[in-house]
């Protein structure tokens, strides 16, 4: 039994007389402790893909299955079980919320995870060093630059120590210097042993990860691709 | 996620758009100050006339009188005369007197009259009382002099009610204020002590029924009613605060009963007497006044003077009948106030749907790292509970700070027209725990939907706005 097993997943959107098939029918699994990268063209369904590995989505149909159990068996409570515990969430646009702090974004999620007001605050100090932004604690996200809100995002997703961290275009709005910081905390993160998978566009980021697999048109491409033929096949 | 850190959540996030918050905060303070005011309103008129019968003894009071009186058909009980057989007179006080549970019982002659004091005017009932009632409860009001001595002398004891209709101003507090602008010289100023050993006119009329056959049969010098006009010593002046049940009637101008008799009368006791005429026995009193020891015994002293055949009067037994009539206009008034909050509650759901729109992507955020629809939910109810709290806290201030304003104004202008200040508003503490939990629960009820509609939003939608 694998770590992940996803399973005959479609995710189907109707409107009027046209369907979407999003996601149609894919199959594969994810190792404990892997790196995995999604590449495909826009609109080929990377993101409905991760945002139901996140729970944050449900599938039309078929299974996801962590360590054996179906992600999608226990209703909402058992998304909610999963979003706070077992999966952080890394966005390309960040999603900070801008009213608070890079220190209160963090004591948010670790509020929701429920830790105790007393120990959020050493917490969040601690995620924030983490992630090499200690100073930068009080300030609000309008005030830190991409790659310090996107270092903030992943303090944040590690807040309630999950043990996947998914992440959708991490570096897609950083330049060059800052999504390579960034993929270098995914790589520490990946080095502690946490699961990581993250979509990307850039075939360069995409060889850091162990395993690549790429989409189109809702269903998995290629499964197996290694580096080599990620050099050969330009995205 | 505790409740604090939805309060703290909720405040920050209010503190966040201020204008707005604040604009719907007074839309509820508005609401709960309109609520409050107006119930205070009503609560205060109530309580100034209960107020007003307890200190007077009028619990404890029943009037006999010739015919029946009863508030709910005024015109009918006055025609009613089936019942007209026992006299008001000396016999019968005796009689009352031995009721068990009757503390006294005096008899009053009461007429209407013309009084003149220092070249002042006006027109009263007068009542012609036996001296000892001074004792009773109900006059222990005199604020300068005594009560009358004699059963027998011109003595008259006046009312600062009657001073006030007569424009003489005795209270020397405002006295210097009140004269600088009574440029006109309209009033009269003087201690009340100034007025005891004064003399006071009264003129009655009495009528002739011999002059009026004069009248009848062409005579042009008949004149079927005379004047007659008696000097009064004034011995004592009450204080008689306001214009309550207990100083209409006839407490104005108090005489003694044996001098009254001396007087001729004309007016409402003489007219069941001459519809009594054939039983020959008149009325010597306008009405007698039963004051019973204990309240409790009231009804049983009342139902045992209805078996004597007398027509009978209780203000206690009224007063269910205006409790209940305020209770009515305690409604309404509360209806119109509800009103206003209802208002308010839109402003919050308005206010609450609005920063839903405005943070859909925050809500996403916040499902996307483990909150659960509940805790949305929570959020939104915090701000709504907010909302509530401090508009209620706020209306309370701001409805007393109105009815105080609004007091003061209306006391001012009682003041000028020479009548006692009074309590208009009275917050009774239910009325003020009741509506900070109406304000809260009707922002409970008015983030109902809004934090339905937040907790709904789909976390994949909302992310995708950037
Ligand atoms: N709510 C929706 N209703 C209808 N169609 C949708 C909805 N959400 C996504 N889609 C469609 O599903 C398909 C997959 O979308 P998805 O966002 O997963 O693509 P993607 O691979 O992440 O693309 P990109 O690289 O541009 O982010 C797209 O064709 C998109 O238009
Ligand atoms: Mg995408």
């Amino acid at each position: 039994m694998a770590f992940i097993e996803i399973d005959h997943i479609r995710k189907i959107y109707r409107k009027a007389t046209v369907t979407v098939p999003a996601v149609n029918d894919i199959s594969f699994d994810i190792d404990k402790g892997e790196f995995l990268a999604i590449i495909g063209k826009s609109g080929s369904g990377k993101s409905t893909l991760l945002n139901l590995l996140g729970g944050l989505d449900t599938p039309t149909s078929g299974e996801i299955r962590f360590e054996g159990a179906n992600l999608f068996a226990e209703g909402k409570d058992g998304l909610v079980k999963h979003r706070r515990h077992r999966v952080g969430m890394v966005f390309q646009s960040f999603q900070l919320i801008p009213g608070q702090t890079a220190a209160e974004n963090i004591e948010l999620a670790l509020a929701f995870g429920g830790v105790s007001r007393s120990e959020r605050k050493a917490r969040a100090l601690e995620l924030l060093a983490q992630v090499g932004l200690a100073e930068r604690a009080d300030h609000y996200p309008a005030e830190l630059s991409g790659g310090e809100a996107q270092r903030v995002a992943i303090a944040r997703a590690l807040a309630n120590d999950p043990a996947i961290l998914l992440a959708d275009e991490p570096t897609g709005n950083l330049d060059t210097q800052n999504g390579d910081i960034v993929l270098g905390i995914l790589q520490d993160l990946h080095r502690q042993g946490r699961t990581i998978i993250m979509i990307t566009h850039d075939p360069d980021m995409a060889r850091v990860a162990q395993r690549t697999i790429r989409m189109q048109d809702g269903q998995l491409l290629d499964s197996q691709l290694t580096h080599e033929s990620l050099n050969a096949k330009a995205l | 996620m505790t409740t604090l850190d939805l309060i703290r959540m909720a405040l920050r996030n209010l503190w966040r758009t201020r204008l707005r918050s604040s604009l719907t905060i007074l839309g509820v303070m508005i609401g709960i100050g309109a609520l409050i005011s107006m119930v205070a309103f009503g609560s205060g008129m109530e309580k100034n006339i209960s107020d007003a019968f307890t200190s007077s003894g009028l619990f404890s009071r029943i009037t006999v009188t010739p015919v029946k009186l009863d508030m709910n058909r005024p015109m009918e009980s006055l025609t009613d005369t089936s019942g007209i057989s026992v006299p008001l007179d000396d016999e019968l006080l005796d009689r009352i007197r031995k009721i068990d549970g009757v503390a006294d019982a005096f008899g009053e002659i009461q007429q209407p009259a013309k009084v003149r004091l220092l070249d002042h005017e006006t027109t009263l009932t007068f009542t012609g009382i036996d001296p000892k009632v001074g004792e009773t409860k109900a006059y222990q009001d005199l604020l300068a002099g005594t009560f009358l001595t004699s059963d027998t002398l011109p003595q008259a004891v006046i009312s600062t009610d009657l001073l006030r209709r007569l424009k003489i101003r005795i209270d020397s507090e405002e006295m210097e204020r009140a004269r600088k602008k009574d440029t006109a010289n309209v009033y009269t100023y003087l201690q009340a002590e100034d007025l005891i050993g004064d003399t006071l006119l009264l003129s009655t009329a009495s009528f002739n029924p011999m002059q009026m056959m004069g009248v009848m049969m062409g005579n042009q010098e008949a004149n079927p009613l005379s004047e007659r006009v008696s000097p009064l010593v004034i011995v004592g002046v009450r204080e008689v605060e306001n214009d309550g049940p207990a100083s209409r009637s006839g407490g104005d101008l108090l005489i003694p009963e044996g001098f009254a008799a001396t007087i001729p009368n004309v007016g409402f006791n003489s007219i069941t007497e001459f519809l009594r005429k054939g039983s020959g026995k008149p009325d010597k009193y306008a009405t007698i006044q039963v004051t019973v020891a204990n309240p409790n015994d009231l009804s049983r002293v009342r139902e045992e003077l209805e078996k004597m055949g007398l027509k009978v009067f209780a203000l206690a037994e009224q007063m269910k009948e205006i409790r209940r009539a305020f209770l009515a206009v305690n409604a309404v008034l509360g209806v119109v106030g509800f009103i206003a909050l209802i208002v308010a509650g839109l402003g919050i759901i308005n206010t609450l749907l609005m920063s839903i729109l405005e943070r859909t992507r925050e809500i996403g955020i916040m499902k996307a790292i483990g909150g659960s629809e509940g805790q949305i939910k929570g959020v939104f109810f915090g701000e709504a509970a907010v909302i509530g709290l401090v508009g209620a806290i706020g209306g309370i201030i701001l409805g007393w700070l109105v009815t105080l304003a609004a007091g003061a104004i209306i006391n001012m202008k009682i003041r000028e027209m020479g009548e006692a200040p009074v309590d208009l508003f009275y917050f009774p503490w239910w009325l003020i725990l009741g509506s900070i939990g109406f304000a809260i629960g009707l922002s409970l009820i008015a983030g109902l939907y809004p934090a339905a509609r937040a907790a709904r939003i789909d976390p994949v939608e909302a992310l995708r706005w950037s």
